[in-house]
């Protein structure tokens, strides 16, 4: 089911009243609900692969309830790898089978030898790398001793499968969201119109920035053969908004949608084209699965502390296990080991962390020196983006070669639509840069005046009203 | 939670309370607009209940472009109009035709142009903006234009949804405000002032021939048609203008189209005048595509069928 459809439109309020007015009773009815609604959230998209989630939480709760019991290190680290390799076991079926037999077989046939394996037609099960790592951040915390069992199954199953951020996240702590399903909830206005406010935010975005920039990214990218220069940077700058409303969009209604259910969900985008270095930017996109990576990944292989040639080693690991997480194709890899690159420098100079406060905190614009840094990461990063895009490797070298030419300076006559997205882009600019120092860019809207309050959500309605088709899918959703 | 309730209520309610009437600012602006090939004028005078004319051609761009009123009821002596409406095939023209005796008083006289596709059938609503500023208003027009590809059950049935994403007629409504246009349509006729174009060379390019295939349920409809039109005592002529010679190929079935329209003419006893093989269908000067007369051709065709009526039976009892 998605977001942006009339579904989830009449889905929503129907749990919601469900939840608030006739589970309310018990917090177990509460989250039984929880479960049955994301189960039924899940299977609108494909019943079959329910199986998939529920074995998940099957075998992890089963894992998280014997580590409870047990404290032999030897039973502790068995039960902790069946889980790990139960989940990365259908992760790196489902994703990557093809990817890594196509590369054998290529392998192979240079040092002279055919095998003989066929590629098998696999559905890739939507969001089964966010629930993968969300389930699996709860065994890893177990074995660690950081969190408690589970209390019961249902409110486990709840966590697992939690219908707002269940296909596309951001990938919830088990630390930070399971506890949430043992407490009685209790409805607050404030909470649940702040929720309302970053959905409409959230669909702003998806349906107003992403599915606009859709249309014309598509269209370069897939004709970039043709085009000169300066409309394949202009494809490269739609694609860089597509996914980032798409995405931060989603990411928006997931957690407004917790809140009207009165949960807390981690923030995930923290406005990341105003970052002013690729190590900034880092720590503003995809915060839940950056972090994830963070504290399961990088830190476990020894972090920023050893030598400079560790802390390399563990950056590029990073980096490039997190672009393979988005996609069984090279130029996700590729994507990933450039941004390392970009990052290394930073890390090098021990200058990652000079920029961890808001930019141009208290005041309503940047200094020159701020506007040239933002300019230049934006660049950077719409660079990497040519790769996340790119069908192939090949591609992404030919779209950039083209790019970087002597038509990037040709003149070229915007076409009605690609004038009217880049109108849009600006008016998403200069809303993110006022609200940047919040959650979301419009949580501060509450304070305006009644009227001006109105006018605005008026105004955020007709846009999303006006540019609303339902023909395009989430992007992350193939993830 | 009552608060919280009560507020989204009073947006939605807001939101409706805004969306109706800005529904109606929108359709009568619209209604108003004088692009969209002069559709909307038409439709406001049948609304309108002005439409009072003795005279009615109907048909498709092969009646609004082709039969010039003003020399049909210069020639014949009576007030004329014409209701071709661009794009379609004969059930559009007839649903015209029942809008036009809903609200206005019946023609005496109804000259039905025809053309090779008048009888076949068609999925997708054409030039749809001439529905916008009626269909919500209008339980007939709802009904018939779901008939076709185009509208949404939420289009045809809540304010506001259908001019969704209309970039061109919102457009057209602030053009229409800073500057607004004279009407297209001489009581519903408009000529076309251009040369020879590209499109039917582009059109032969793209599809070679096409094969005409006839819809018997809109047959069985012109039958209905014809016998109503008797009932009620208006008299129907058929007739099927010109086309240019190269062009005539094209439709590869197209002598057993004319074909029958001629047994249908002759089981009804109704007056066809062919001008599929007349001498203008020789000169390009007088077409600006193969199946479409110029300004100038449309003028010359419109004569020549004004003497030729002035022939018929109509015209000499009357």
């Amino acid at each position: 089911m998605l977001f942006n459809s009339l579904d989830f439109a009449i889905f929503l309020p129907v749990v919601f009243v469900l939840y608030w007015f006739v589970f309310n009773k018990s917090l177990k009815w509460q989250n039984l609900l929880v479960a049955a609604a994301s189960y039924l959230f899940y299977g609108w998209w494909d019943w079959r692969f329910l199986s998939l989630i529920l074995f998940s939480t099957l075998v992890d709760y089963f894992v998280g309830q014997h580590l409870g019991k047990t404290e032999s290190p030897t039973r502790r680290k068995v039960l902790l790898w069946i889980s790990i390799l139960v989940n990365l076991g259908f992760l790196g079926f489902f994703k990557y089978y093809n990817f890594f037999l196509d590369n054998f077989k290529s392998a192979f046939s240079v040092a002279g030898y055919e095998l003989n394996a066929n590629s098998l037609n696999i559905i890739l099960p939507v969001g089964i790398s966010f629930y993968t790592f969300q389930t699996l951040s709860y065994t890893i915390d177990v074995y660690k001793k950081r969190l408690e069992p589970a209390k019961n199954f249902i409110s486990f199953a709840a966590f697992v499968s939690f219908f707002p951020q269940l296909v596309a996240g951001p990938i919830e702590r088990a630390t930070n969201l399971l506890p949430q399903f043992y407490r009685n909830r209790k409805f607050e206005y404030s909470q649940g119109v702040d929720g309302m406010r970053q959905i409409l935010w959230g669909l702003f975005k998806k349906v107003v920035i992403a599915d606009n920039c859709a249309v014309y990214a598509n269209h370069i990218f897939e004709n970039s053969a043709d085009m000169s220069g300066s409309t394949l940077l202009l494809g490269a700058v739609f694609f860089t908004f597509q996914i980032y409303g798409d995405f931060s969009g989603y990411s928006d209604i997931a957690i407004g949608t917790a809140r009207l259910f009165g949960f807390n969900l981690m923030q995930n985008f923290a406005f990341p084209y105003f970052s002013r270095d690729i190590a900034e930017f880092w720590r503003r996109w995809h915060i839940s699965l950056s972090t994830w990576f963070r504290d399961y990944v990088y830190i476990p292989l020894g972090g920023s502390r050893g030598g400079t040639w560790m802390k390399v080693r563990n950056t590029f690991i990073i980096f490039i296990v997190s672009g393979f997480w988005h996609g069984a194709n090279w130029t996700f890899i590729v994507w990933g080991a450039l941004n390392a690159i970009y990052f290394l420098p930073l890390l090098l100079a021990k200058r990652n962390r000079q920029n961890m406060e808001v930019v141009a905190q208290n005041s309503y614009l940047p200094s020159f020196k701020e506007l040239w840094q933002m300019s230049l990461t934006f660049g950077l990063t719409v660079i990497a983006w040519v790769f996340f895009r790119a069908e192939d490797i090949g591609h992404a070298i030919s779209y950039l070669g083209g790019m970087f030419s002597f038509s990037l300076f040709e003149f070229f006559r915007l076409e009605y639509g690609e004038l009217i997205s880049l109108i849009l882009i600006l008016i998403l600019v200069i809303i993110e840069w006022f609200g940047r120092e919040n959650q979301y860019a419009i949580e501060k809207v509450n304070k305006f005046k009644f009227i001006y309050r109105y006018l605005f959500y008026l105004s955020i309605l007709s846009l999303i009203f006006w540019f609303y088709a339902d023909n395009e899918n989430f992007i992350y959703f193939q993830f | 939670m009552k608060k919280f309730l009560v507020k989204i209520s009073f947006t939605l309610t807001i939101l409706a309370l805004i969306a109706y009437p800005l529904d109606l600012v929108i359709s009568c602006q619209l209604k108003r607009n004088n692009s969209f090939e002069g559709e909307l004028e038409v439709w406001n005078d049948i609304y309108n209940a002005t439409n009072n004319y003795p005279i009615a051609i109907y048909g498709s761009s092969r009646a609004w472009i082709h039969v010039n009123s003003k020399i049909i009821e210069k020639e014949l002596e009576k007030p004329t109009y014409n209701y071709g409406v661009n794009g379609y095939h004969f059930p559009m023209q007839y649903f015209r035709h029942q809008e036009l005796l809903r609200f206005n008083n019946a023609p005496e006289l109804i000259i039905i142009t025809l053309d090779a596709t008048s009888f076949q059938k068609l999925e997708n609503l054409y030039n749809k903006v001439q529905f916008l500023p009626f269909v919500i208003y209008n339980n007939k027009m709802q009904d018939f234009v779901s008939n076709y590809n185009g509208f949404s059950y939420t289009d045809l049935n809540f304010p506001l949804c259908r001019y969704q994403g209309e970039d061109l007629v919102l457009l057209e409504l602030i053009r229409d405000l800073v500057n607004p246009q004279s009407e297209l349509r001489y009581q519903g006729f408009a000529g076309k002032d251009k040369k020879w174009t590209k499109d039917f060379i582009k059109a032969k390019n793209e599809f070679g021939t096409i094969e005409i295939v006839l819809d018997a349920g809109i047959i069985e409809l012109f039958n209905k048609f014809i016998s109503e039109c008797k009932s009620k005592g208006i008299e129907v002529v058929m007739v099927y203008p010109p086309e240019y010679v190269d062009g005539q190929n094209f439709v590869s079935n197209r002598d057993q189209v004319i074909n029958l329209y001629e047994r249908l003419a002759a089981r009804n006893s109704l007056k066809f005048l062919n001008y599929s093989k007349d001498q203008l269908s020789y000169e390009k000067k007088y077409f600006y595509n193969a199946t479409h007369l110029n300004l100038m051709g449309a003028n010359i065709f419109t004569d020549k069928l004004a003497k030729d009526l002035k022939k018929t039976e109509y015209f000499s009892d009357n």
